[in-house]
């Protein structure tokens, strides 16, 4: 009966893994499909784009470093992303601290109206005419800070708040019964402590800003400050029938986030999909 | 300590003031950037407002009533477009990522490499993800035409277009909703299958008395994120159809007015309005289903 049990198992075995590979093929094909067709030049690709590229030929990422601005696009990409970050974070952790404390009367209600906003309908139209006749940053790189530095600001809060909830209370009034000044206490104190989830956060917003095509597209008109995602879009447009070089396009954009995602797939996953869960 | 803390009404040593200054940058930010252009958009949709304020009047219902006959005929397919979408992506999105979920969930030695891979197109942005896939619907030079000699304009084909890029959505989407599946999955306590094996329940019977009513919170959960996702979007028409071939979903169609200025922004701020009741009323009329359909489980 055991030998049974056991060869019933192993053929079960067999055949789970046979439908999740075919299922982890049919995932990564795509992305197999456009780093071959970015290793062939035009003519082998009109005469058989879906045969293996016959070499590592990278005269296609070459042409596309000059014409996409990768360099430029790149550092700009980089130095929004930053700046949105460093306000996002502090931001959101200066509010969450206070709120989950209760450190002040009425806290529970501010908490409840910051949350409640993600459901307030949003504006294109309205967000263009604040940024524009009201911030005078429309079309600069600083209306894109605003935008994805206070954007996901809920979530944040909602996390932290959650988070700062497990920290223990004693260490705080310890602290503050010594002297130490509030805001220190949270980035001195607190924030090491939270160093986890604030990583998590600034990774999922990291990843967020990079794929982010609309936001640049539509509140940076200066095409000297075009973010990777948007000058991708807009390659599409140029080279729109030379599949080969905008294959090498695609890659460029997403090599740098796959290679990020296998070194903290862990934390990407379960930091994006506990913000669905917790709420 | 914390004891007697928690008593006090207020923090003997925190000064309220700081904490208070704390909170500040942060309801500023969130009533700058979503209460105001909320309450601003309301305002502009009872304008003939048009990029300019000087001489702007207000009309009344006037965009309102326009909505349903001035705007070319585009805005009420629109609605059915995203209608069609939704229906197209939530269920099957529901029996893909569960059916995932079960598989990777089984504890097979390398769960974890599958289970990245599948969630790997949510750290990959759109304009990657649409730009590849529409190398796969190329009707000429893609392994469907060329592979399976499947004869059709995909992504250019009138009737099914839309079809075409719910399976990219499915494709990029699945694994979200499958990690939240298995975290439901794994909250469910082993006891019960040994209960049910004991009892020589069929895997069958087990999934559908065990399994999936135990699961309700994570199907809420996805349902939820499904039907609110599947309402606004506006992206993926934006980068594989640019709205055409019958694809003018609602989302891309408010933004396509905005930026392209083809209505006064008065008439896309009433849009807009509109939208927000339409999504409001479905996702009120979900949640009244769910909460119905619990209290008689």
């Amino acid at each position: 009966m055991s030998v049974m049990t056991r060869n019933k198992r192993i053929a079960r075995n067999v055949a789970l893994y046979a439908a999740l590979t075919a299922v982890l093929l049919f995932m990564l094909y795509p992305i197999l499909l456009i780093l071959n067709i970015s290793l062939k030049t035009y003519q082998e690709y009109l005469v058989s784009p879906l045969s293996v590229a016959r070499g590592l030929r990278f005269d296609n990422y070459k042409l596309v470093w000059r014409d996409m601005k990768v360099l430029s696009r790149a550092l700009t990409t980089l130095w929004t992303t930053a700046a949105a970050l460093i306000l996002n974070t502090v931001i959101s952790l200066l509010a969450a601290f206070p709120l989950s404390r209760a450190h002040f009367k009425g806290s529970g209600k501010v908490y409840l109206y910051s949350l409640a906003s993600m459901f307030f309908p949003g504006s294109l139209v309205a967000t263009i005419i604040l940024l524009r006749d009201a911030l005078f940053v429309y079309g600069s790189p600083p209306a894109l800070i605003l935008m994805w530095g206070t954007g996901s600001l809920q979530l944040n809060i909602f996390m932290l708040y959650n988070f700062i909830k497990s920290l223990p209370r004693d260490l705080d009034d310890a602290a503050f019964i010594d002297g130490c000044g509030y805001f220190r206490y949270i980035f001195t104190i607190a924030m090491p402590l939270m160093l986890p989830i604030v990583t998590t956060l600034m990774l999922l917003k990291t990843i967020g800003c990079w794929n982010d095509f609309l936001s640049p597209y539509i509140y940076v008109l200066d095409p000297d400050f075009r973010t990777l995602s948007t000058g991708l879009y807009l390659f599409m447009g140029e080279r729109a029938t030379e599949w080969n070089v905008y294959a090498a396009a695609i890659f460029t954009v997403a090599a740098p986030m796959i290679a990020l995602y296998i070194f903290t797939q862990r934390f990407v996953i379960s930091g994006m999909v506990s913000g669905a869960l917790k709420g | 300590m914390a004891g007697i803390l928690k008593k006090l009404k207020t923090h003997p040593v925190v000064n309220p003031a700081w904490a208070i200054l704390g909170v500040l940058p942060a309801v500023l930010a969130v009533t700058l950037f979503s209460l105001f252009p909320a309450a601003l958009n309301l305002v502009i949709s009872f304008t003939d407002y048009n990029g300019v304020a000087a001489g702007t009047k207000f009309i009344g219902f006037g965009n309102y009533a326009s909505f349903f006959t001035v705007i070319n005929n585009q805005v009420l397919p629109a609605f059915w477009t995203t209608i069609k979408y939704s229906l197209l992506m939530v269920v099957p999105l529901q029996i893909i990522s569960l059916g995932a979920a079960l598989l990777v969930n089984k504890g097979l030695k390398g769960s974890n490499l599958f289970r990245a891979v599948f969630f790997m197109p949510s750290i990959l942005g759109a304009v990657v993800i649409c730009a590849s896939w529409k190398l796969i619907f190329d009707p000429l030079d893609g392994p469907l035409a060329r592979y399976f000699h499947i004869d059709s304009a995909f992504l250019g084909d009138e009737r099914f277009a839309l079809v075409y890029i719910a399976v990219i959505a499915l494709w990029a989407s699945f694994g979200y909703s499958m990690v939240i599946y298995i975290a439901g999955l794994q909250n469910i306590p082993r006891d019960y299958y040994e209960a049910a094996m004991i009892d020589g329940a069929s895997p069958r019977a087990t999934f559908f008395r065990i399994t999936l009513p135990l699961l309700k919170p994570a199907v809420t959960i996805c349902l939820w994120i499904a039907i609110s996702g599947t309402l606004g979007m506006a992206d993926y028409i934006m980068l594989t159809t640019g709205g055409g071939h019958n694809t003018m979903t609602i989302g891309y169609y408010i933004f396509t007015s905005v930026i392209g200025n083809t209505v006064s922004q008065g008439q896309s701020a009433a849009t807009a309005i509109y939208f927000f009741l339409f999504v409001t009323a479905i996702m009120l009329a979900f949640n009244f289903l769910m909460k119905r359909r619990s209290t008689e489980l």
